[in-house]
């Protein structure tokens, strides 16, 4: 299923860099930012890798970010922790979002929106339907995206150790904030 | 002007809430699919027609029966998302687009053609027979006519392919939910056309999670996911979002069940379990009940009222549909209550020995206010149609008020003032006060001013002073439950008493109550419950399913049961089950005791009767339109011979079969631990035979038609039950098969015709060789003493005596060998041509001695062949008399006698030179002799003349 979903990703990468028609918006600068609040231990990472296209015309839009490219660890073993034991990004390197967006609104039109943004998430090689909300301000061909959203580990076969069971929360909070082109 | 306002916003307000006057709480308990309680989510839910629930979830399909899961092997590796159950069968939609049927014994693929789904199947719901409809998340819709797949999708018109639910709230007419609005597809006619609702056209919102049509109106309950309730009729095609009493703020809907028309659940992804009124007005009323940390996805109400939920951990079950919770703060628990009524305003009174307290029931954290302190401990509480508060004491009289704050003593009335009052009661414009002193039975006049009627007691009739509660019922009779004198009836100025000396089985009464039939129940003080009903009582008690016989209070609730309280909790006969619902800590829901105070029970104008437990108040709602059914339900799970599962769909059996066993199961959802079951056999044995085991066996079952019968109930007398029977047949064994016996028949007549011919033949055989032999005895014994043969020999003796005495001596000898020779030879059928020699060799010599050498024989026999060949006795010598009989013998013509044998025949030649007289009876010897050996041997015995000799071949045997 996954490569399946990697495909779709980028046959819509090439499909919307190819096919001109449609009012296309790729991420120019996008911070993604998760954050574990367990009883013992505040676990923050970012990264700034987060690629993605957003076609108002279709009103589809498709995002990945590498795991590997996450930092900002309390320590360089946890973030080695993270990426081989939790995210086992060696099996599953890339985290995608894609889909529709729900609301019959034209962001490519200058103003402020709130949007649901429904697709399938993929963390963790395991899909889930998601309706995430999605703050959009459109201005002048530029889009600013900020979004914010929990992750249930459960949700996508993320087996925590017990010994860290109180080190990591069961549900992760994570912050989107990108900015994206209109392109030529 | 703005009192009458004020009164007129009062009345409506009390109108609008006279149904539901309680805040209650849903009693709930979660249920882990998985003994070592890790979380199974749970997908959808459906009940069968033997009332299984069936549970789809992340790890399988699972059936419920109250009391375990049981996994069902589907041999698809998926999550299971939809099921839909129709006549008989369980249909499950996968995460994966498959699509599976459950027949009751296996589980198996159904093989989809045409466009199949690939995507997860979100609803299935079938049409009619074998046209169902699939929805899919982001496929579309799928037609599915006899297993053949037609898709529609947008290209067909819909707004969206991803389908949440598909429903057909009228025929040829399905509902579909997306992300972009609702889609009504019409399928009559053959065409489908679509038609779609969205934001533009009234919808709250455009994601559409849930639709469920109401029962007999045209509207469908619609869930959204942000923008809360809707509604849409199917018939004027109009959306309608009605106005709530609080804006939506409990998450995505992720189910809705309508309870009639009026009313629904709803659950949401955010933990959220709301009871939703569609008011009168128009309006929504939204009481929530809030689960944190769950999310709830699916609701079905079974037949027992409870209400199953899925959830991300497993299964949830709402009590919310029969009881519900009224939570009281921790000083006023139960155990210190000591008197209870509501008022006609919402109000709850209770009493803390001297202490009484009021709280509003549409608070949802009530909070008791101290509205009066007595002296004395406060006993009982009795509101009246007035409105008026009615208080006895213990000591201290009737006490009462009418505006519920200022509390007045009742005086004037002599036998009241130091009265310990142990129940108040009323009808119309009547109180009756209850005490250690009798019954006064009094009359209200205006201003609550009380005149004595009359006074009941030991002294007027009753049997006793102590009575502790009075029922006065719609009929004019006042019955009342005494100490010592059982129950007792005043009517018209008699008294009739129900004691043991009347042949009552108890003299002790706590509790009096009418029922909704008019029937009259007390509670005793060791047998449980008797009934009256006008003409005899009837006990109901512990064989009937009562737990405990120390009852403390029953009342009659408006839908028809009756409540029982105990020391081991709460139970609720049920008249059209009849049986008793029990609400006790095995239930699991949080009702773990009660008060033991008598009387303890209080019912408003609305007919909500509450109860105290140990964190409150159980309240047992009014019911709407629907009636519950408790009685469990069974069914035969399988079926075993001794070689192994045989298929339920098979009934007549093999003799070979006749070891049965049969597995059932107890569905049941009221109180599933306490299932009794009970069986027979019709055929083999016609007692039920009670039993708690699930499985019977039924060891060398003789043939002949079977019913197998297999009861449940939930209490030991079977007062109702449900059942299952299979009829069967055991075959006769094959040796007991019409084929078989007339096969048997047929051989064993020819056996004996064949066994009767033989033996008919071998004596016919023997007889005649007999007679043969007799005759040939009889013919040789003639020849034998044939004067000619005597007179010869006794010449030749007397010639001998002269000539030589010696060879006389000697012939004599021969002479007489030969004769006992042929009679111990002549009872044989064959003897050795060795012993026939003998014979012969005798015979020879007195003819030789006769003839000389006129007579010449020459012998060509070999000895090895005289002891293993036979002949028949006398052959020889018969045929050696024979050729002397009937040639000439003398010394110019001497008869040459040749005898010689080979393996196979013995031959006899003789120089042909016949007399000319011939002697009588010539030819009887040969005819004789060919007889005989026609009995041993089929050779023949051959005579002829060859080269002028008479060759005579007889066989050797």
């Amino acid at each position: 299923m996954f490569p399946l979903r990697l495909c779709i990703l980028g046959i819509l990468l090439v499909c919307a860099a190819g096919v001109m028609a449609q009012p296309v918006y790729e991420v120019q600068k996008a911070t993604i930012t998760f954050n574990s609040d367990a009883p013992n231990e505040l676990i923050k990472a970012a990264s700034k890798k987060l690629k993605g296209l957003i076609n108002t015309g279709k009103k589809q839009f498709a995002f990945k970010v590498e795991v590997a490219s996450f930092e900002g660890f309390n320590s360089p073993l946890q973030r080695e922790h993270f990426n081989e034991n939790y995210m086992e990004s060696f099996k599953y390197p890339g985290i995608t979002f894609s889909g529709k967006i729900i609301e019959d609104v034209d962001l490519s039109a200058d103003g402020q929106y709130t949007v649901r943004a429904k697709g399938e998430l993929n963390v963790h090689g395991v899909s889930r339907d998601r309706i995430i909300y999605a703050d959009v301000v459109t201005k002048n061909g530029s889009m600013d995206v900020s979004s914010e959203f929990r992750v249930a580990l459960a949700d996508h076969d993320i087996k925590i150790p017990r010994v860290v069971n109180d080190k990591l929360a069961t549900e992760v909070f994570i912050t989107v904030k990108m900015i994206l082109i209109e392109q030529p | 002007m703005r009192r009458l306002l004020f009164h007129i916003l009062a009345t409506f307000v009390v109108a609008a809430t006279c149904n539901y006057l309680y805040a209650g709480r849903p009693f709930s308990k979660d249920i882990w699919l998985d003994e070592t309680n890790v979380s199974v989510k749970v997908n959808c839910l459906a009940m069968d027609r033997e009332n299984y629930l069936w549970l789809g979830t992340d790890e399988g399909l699972f059936s419920y029966n109250g009391r375990q899961f049981r996994p069902i092997k589907t041999g698809i590796d998926a999550t299971v998302t939809a099921i839909a159950v129709t006549d008989g069968k369980v249909l499950a939609g996968f995460g994966n687009g498959m699509l599976g049927v459950w027949d009751g014994v296996v589980f198996r693929k159904v093989a989809l053609s045409g466009t199949v789904p690939a995507e997860a199947i979100s609803a299935v719901h079938i049409v009619a027979g074998d046209f169902m409809v699939l929805s899919t998340v982001g496929q579309g819709i799928f037609l599915v006519h006899d297993n053949y797949c037609t898709r529609y999708t947008m290209a067909n018109g819909l707004t969206d392919d991803y389908i949440y639910t598909i429903v057909s709230p009228a025929r040829g007419l399905l509902l579909a939910g997306t992300d972009q609005g609702i889609n009504e597809i019409n399928t009559s006619g053959g065409k489908v056309a679509v038609s779609h609702y969205t934001t533009s056209g009234g919808l709250p919102d455009n994601i559409v999670r849930v639709i469920r049509p109401m029962q007999k109106k045209c509207w469908s309950w619609l869930g959204t996911h942000q923008g809360g309730l809707a509604l849409y009729c199917s018939k004027t095609k109009q959306t309608w979002t009605p106005a709530a009493n609080e804006p939506w703020q409990w998450g995505q809907v992720n189910d809705i069940l309508p309870i009639g028309d009026d009313r629904a659940w709803v659950c949401t992804q955010s933990g959220y379990m709301l009871d939703v009124r569609l008011q009168d007005t128009g309006g929504l009323h939204i009481q929530a009940h809030h689960y944190p940390r769950q999310r709830l996805y699916k609701l079905l109400m079974d037949s027992t009222g409870n209400i199953w939920c899925a959830t991300n951990t497993g299964l949830k079950m709402f009590a919310a549909e029969y009881i519900s919770s009224v939570q009281l703060p921790a000083p006023f628990s139960l155990s210190e209550l000591t008197a209870m009524a509501c008022d006609g305003n919402t109000g709850m009174w209770f009493a803390q020995k001297g202490k009484l307290y009021k709280t509003s029931l549409l608070d949802e954290n009530p909070q008791p206010k101290l509205m009066y302190s007595s002296r004395s401990s406060i006993t009982h509480l009795y509101c009246d149609g007035n409105d008026v508060l009615w208080v006895g004491t213990f000591g201290d009289g009737l006490w009462y008020s009418a505006d519920h704050r200022n509390f007045r003593k009742v005086t004037g009335i002599t036998p009241l003032d130091k009265e310990s009052v142990l129940d108040i009661s009323g009808r119309d414009n009547k109180l009756w006060v209850a005490g250690l002193n009798g019954v006064e039975e009094l009359q209200v006049r205006n201003n609550n001013e009380l005149t004595l009627v009359k006074l009941h007691n030991k002294g007027t009739g009753i049997g006793s002073d102590y009575v502790y509660e009075i029922f006065p019922d719609r009929n004019g009779n006042t019955w009342m439950a005494t100490d010592g004198a059982g129950v007792c009836m005043y009517s018209n100025g008699k008294y009739t008493l129900w004691d043991s000396a009347s042949g009552m089985t108890s003299n002790v009464a706590y509790n009096i109550a009418g029922d909704a039939r008019g029937h009259i129940w007390a509670s005793t003080f060791n047998i449980g419950l008797l009934v009256y009903n006008g003409r005899r009582w009837e006990n109901i008690g512990a064989e009937q399913g009562l737990q405990s016989m120390r009852i403390s209070a029953i009342t009659p609730t408006s839908y028809g049961t009756m409540l029982v309280v105990h020391a081991k909790g709460i139970e609720e006969w049920q008249p059209r089950s009849r049986m008793f619902r029990h609400f006790e800590r095995r239930l699991g829901i949080g009702i773990d005791s009660v008060s033991s105070t008598l009387n303890l029970v209080a019912t408003d104008t609305a007919g909500n009767v509450y109860i105290p437990y140990q964190d409150g108040l159980v309240c047992f709602g009014k019911k709407t339109d629907y009636s519950l059914d408790i009685t469990p339900a069974v069914k035969i799970t399988s079926l075993n011979t001794f070689f192994g599962v045989v298929s339920m769909e098979r009934n007549r059996f093999n003799y070979s079969e006749n070891h049965v066993t049969f597995r059932y199961d107890g569905v049941n959802f009221a109180n599933p631990d306490q299932l009794y079951y009970r069986y027979k056999l019709e055929g083999f044995n016609d007692e039920w035979i009670a039993t708690r085991d699930e499985s019977v066996t039924f060891p060398q079952l003789p043939s002949g038609d079977y019913r197998f019968l297999v009861q449940v109930s939930m209490n030991s007398r079977f007062t109702g039950y449900g059942q299952a029977q299979y009829s069967f047949s055991i075959a006769r064994p094959f040796w007991m098969q019409w084929w078989f016996i007339l096969l048997a028949a047929v051989f064993i007549w020819f056996v004996s015709y064949m066994y009767i011919r033989i033996r008919e033949r071998n004596l016919r055989k023997l007889s005649s060789l007999q007679r043969e032999r007799m005759m040939f005895e009889y013919e040789h014994l003639k020849s034998q003493v044939n004067p000619h043969f005597l007179f010869n020999s006794l010449n030749t003796l007397t010639g001998l005596i002269d000539d030589d005495k010696e060879a006389a001596m000697q012939y004599t000898t021969q002479l007489s060998d030969l004769y006992r020779n042929m009679l111990s030879h002549k009872d044989k059928d064959l003897i050795t041509l060795a012993e026939e020699w003998e014979i012969l060799e005798n015979y020879i010599y007195i003819q030789k001695s006769r003839f000389g050498d006129a007579l010449q024989l020459q012998t060509n026999i070999p000895e090895k062949l005289k002891k293993v060949k036979k002949v028949v006795p006398m052959a020889l010598q018969l045929l050696l008399e024979n050729a002397i009989k009937h040639n000439i013998v003398s010394k110019a013509k001497p008869l040459v006698v040749k005898f010689s044998a080979d393996e196979e025949q013995l031959t006899i030649s003789n120089n042909y030179q016949p007399k000319i007289s011939k002697e009588k009876g010539a030819g009887l010897g040969l005819a004789n002799i060919r007889k005989r050996y026609g009995l041993h041997s089929r050779r023949e015995v051959s005579a002829q003349i060859i080269n002028n000799e008479f060759v005579v071949t007889i066989p050797l045997i």
